[in-house]
């Protein structure tokens, strides 16, 4: 086990190291992000005013953490890159930003009304996944929301060239995908698919899965 | 000049008019001014009517005449002047006359019809008989000295015709090169709309080394080219088609632009003292970008919504046919709705104007025009705007207004090879062409796409990625990593793999395999 928490870890450090290179280019080459503003309107409409969500690998907060600091909620985001915190801090003043990994999220953070995974998950290798999706389920409150985006693909933690640096990425199917989230203790409530062109060659365009899920009020 | 009895006219008089007729005759080099020359120069001085008929041969555009021999095939009437007189005056049947011409070399005296002379003329040139020249009049035969100068016009006058003649076959010979080597595909591709035109450098030489080529590619990609052959005429259109050939199968092979200038370049020094200059634009509709390499030629304007028209700047290279330039790629994003426009100096260097200031005006004659405006407009209009019509060089201009395919259209997933790839992606095949409302197609549609993930997960060792598009046809494709191309062979029955391809092949519009730097791309169309 130690050894697999050393790997584990080069592994964060590398995929960190890759976003704190990309920096601001990760909004140029997506600038247009319907479908996640889309899901986080559907959190908007179910919370109410001054709801903790917390948005994991919140990125440079933009547009998920302002939006919904926006609508009046309190958010707490978690980034594994130092830049990509420098960034949401400066996007969106004001919010809780923590370096944190998805498999490092637990009880100090609090307990939240919703979580949101935006492309979060794609970064971490399968075998983590369902941790980090446990680790989700327990910070929320019974019946908390979580919603997930997802890059519809069928890989495990395989290196490609993302913006010109080299990035590892996870994805599932989409029924796979809703299974991995249920076993995790989610009831999955909607789906959503889209498919999106990012605005670089770099970056081959995507079919993006979204979910809608809720913590079960009574375990 | 006035009309006297034949017999009165002295040599001086005969000489004098020899000189008028012959010279308007011979003042045009069109076939048809010169049979209107030989009437007017014969009515009324020699008679009351004269008439030309020519051989079908002759008039027609792309006919070459016999080499030698009778008059053969049809003749028209082109010309006449004069009164044919009165009532019941009848200018014989043109059958009739083309048979009295057939075998005689010289003037042929008519029988007298209601008190009217006639003489037929043969318009010959060095044995081919072009047509004939007939004239009557009322005033007495003709005698030997009027036919003598008669027959000397109609010498003259087929000389004339026959060099309208072999003028105006250069001309449509070069006409028919030059739209043949620029001919391009039809305009209705999916996500790009284009215009183009070429005018040569003035109406005497026709033909120049200007080109324009546009080529569509898998994946709903369009080439956009512009080349510039140095010099002018028919030796720079010859050497510009064969750099057009060798362009149009360098970028079949779907290579990275400045790798088909490389190679282009690589051609062109093969053969001693071909110059060009050359723009390549590869239009991806689904990423919105241009991914361009120039080699010395002026640079393309980009219109992009909502901004000002721009040069792009591309690095300029050098022309091809040089060596040892390093050409470069470079990647252009373009807005759905952008409008491109690609062009060689003709259209903007002139006396008036350098390159630079050419260049400048473009780019405000493109902001000028109404967004709205249909493309073919557009073109005629900058053409305007630029003065093309004071040219001194061949122009050629291409501009493509580039719509995009919207991302609703593409999905694409990214698979490890594994045994159970070919049943995801059946499934991911399913549930788009339903989403988008193909059903009928998703069978063979996810047939044909598991074949080609079978054969893609055989030797793929990182990541294959299938994609499909829905544009004017029902595109997928697989990539992967293995660098051998599959063949269409003929597997034998116990044969277990093999088939994919055959199937491919049987059941799809269109197929194809593409070599690209990170592998290979098989795909095909329904």
């Amino acid at each position: 086990m130690e050894w697999q928490a050393e790997t584990s870890s080069a592994h964060q450090r590398a995929q960190a190291a890759a976003f704190d290179n990309i920096g601001q280019r990760y909004d140029q080459a997506f600038p247009h992000k319907e479908g996640q503003v889309a899901a986080g309107e559907w959190l908007i409409g179910r919370l109410a005013r001054g709801a903790r969500v917390l948005d994991a690998g919140c990125g440079t907060g933009v547009p998920t953490a302002r939006q919904l600091q926006e609508a009046g909620f309190s958010v707490t985001g978690i980034d594994i890159s130092e830049v990509m915190l420098t960034l949401a801090r400066q996007n969106v003043p004001g919010i809780d930003l923590r370096q944190l990994n998805l498999t490092e999220i637990g009880p100090e953070l609090g307990r939240f009304d919703a979580a949101v995974a935006f492309f979060s998950l794609l970064m971490l290798p399968r075998g983590d996944i369902p941790a980090a999706l446990a680790r989700l389920r327990d910070v929320l409150v019974p019946g908390g929301l979580l919603t997930v985006g997802m890059v519809e693909a069928d890989v495990d933690d395989v290196p490609i060239d993302f913006l010109g640096k080299p990035v590892r990425v996870t994805g599932y199917p989409r029924d796979e995908l809703a299974g991995v989230v249920e076993t995790a203790g989610f009831e999955v409530l909607e789906t959503g698919d889209l498919s999106y062109a990012p605005v670089s060659t770099q970056v081959p365009p995507e079919v993006q899965l979204f979910l809608y899920c809720r913590r079960p009020a009574s375990p | 000049m006035t009309r006297a009895p034949a017999d009165v006219r002295s040599t001086r008089e005969w000489l004098a008019y020899l000189a008028g007729a012959t010279e308007s005759i011979g003042s045009s080099l069109d076939l048809e001014q010169a049979a209107v020359g030989l009437t007017a120069a014969v009515v009324p001085y020699l008679a009351d009517h004269a008439a030309v008929y020519l051989s079908d041969y002759l008039l027609r555009e792309t006919d070459l005449l016999p080499e030698r021999g009778r008059l053969i095939g049809g003749v028209q009437l082109v010309a006449t002047a004069g009164e044919t007189g009165g009532p019941g005056v009848t200018v014989p049947s043109a059958g009739w006359l083309a048979l009295a011409a057939r075998d005689s070399a010289g003037p042929v005296v008519l029988p007298e019809t209601d008190s009217r002379a006639g003489a037929l003329f043969p318009l010959r040139v060095r044995g081919v008989i072009l047509g004939f020249a007939v004239w009557t009049r009322l005033a007495g035969s003709f005698q030997e000295t009027e036919l003598l100068v008669g027959g000397q016009l109609a010498a003259q006058a087929a000389l004339s015709m026959h060099d309208a003649y072999l003028y105006r076959r250069e001309a449509v010979t070069v006409d028919v090169l030059q739209r043949d080597m620029l001919a391009v595909e039809p305009s209705d591709l999916p996500g790009i709309e284009i215009a183009h035109r070429y005018l040569p450098g003035s109406p005497a030489a026709r033909v120049g080394g200007d080109w324009f080529d546009t080529i569509r590619l898998r994946g709903a990609r369009v080439a956009l080219i512009v080349g510039d052959v140095t010099g002018h005429g028919i030796r720079s259109a010859a050497a510009m088609g064969r750099l057009r050939t060798a362009m149009r199968t360098l970028v079949a092979l779907d290579l990275p632009p400045a790798e088909v200038l490389h190679n282009l370049d690589a051609i062109a020094l093969s053969e001693e003292g071909t110059i060009a200059t050359c723009l390549y634009c590869l239009y991806d509709p689904v990423a919105g970008q241009c991914s361009i390499a120039n080699a010395g030629h002026i640079p393309p304007v980009l219109h992009a919504p909502g901004e000002l028209p721009r040069l792009l700047e591309i690095p300029a290279g050098g022309p091809i046919g040089v060596g040892g330039i390093d050409f470069q790629t470079v990647d252009v994003t373009t807005p759905d709705g952008s409008l491109i426009v690609l062009c060689t100096d003709g259209l903007v260097e002139n006396r008036d104007r350098d390159l630079g200031q050419g260049l400048t005006e473009l780019c405000q004659a493109i902001g000028k025009q109404p967004a709205s405006q249909g493309l073919e407009q557009r073109c005629d209009g900058l053409l305007d705007a630029l003065g093309a019509s004071y040219r001194m060089d061949d122009v050629a201009l291409l501009a493509a207004r580039l719509s995009g395919i919207p991302a609703e259209r593409v999905a694409n997933w990214i698979m490890s090879p594994s045994a159970r790839s070919p049943r995801i992606v059946r499934r991911l095949v399913r549930d788009m062409l339903e989403k988008w409302e193909l059903a009928e197609s998703a069978e063979t549609a996810e047939l044909l796409a598991s074949e080609l993930v079978t054969n893609a997960i055989r030797y793929a060792s990182r990541p294959i990625s299938v994609r499909l598009m829905l544009a004017d046809s029902l595109l997928c494709e697989v990539h992967d990593d293995d660098h051998h191309l599959p063949v269409l062979g003929n597997p034998c029955p116990t044969e277990e793999s093999g088939r994919g391809i055959q199937l491919v092949s049987r059941l799809a519009r269109r197929w194809g395999v593409s070599r690209i730097p990170t592998g290979k791309v098989v795909w095909f169309e329904l």
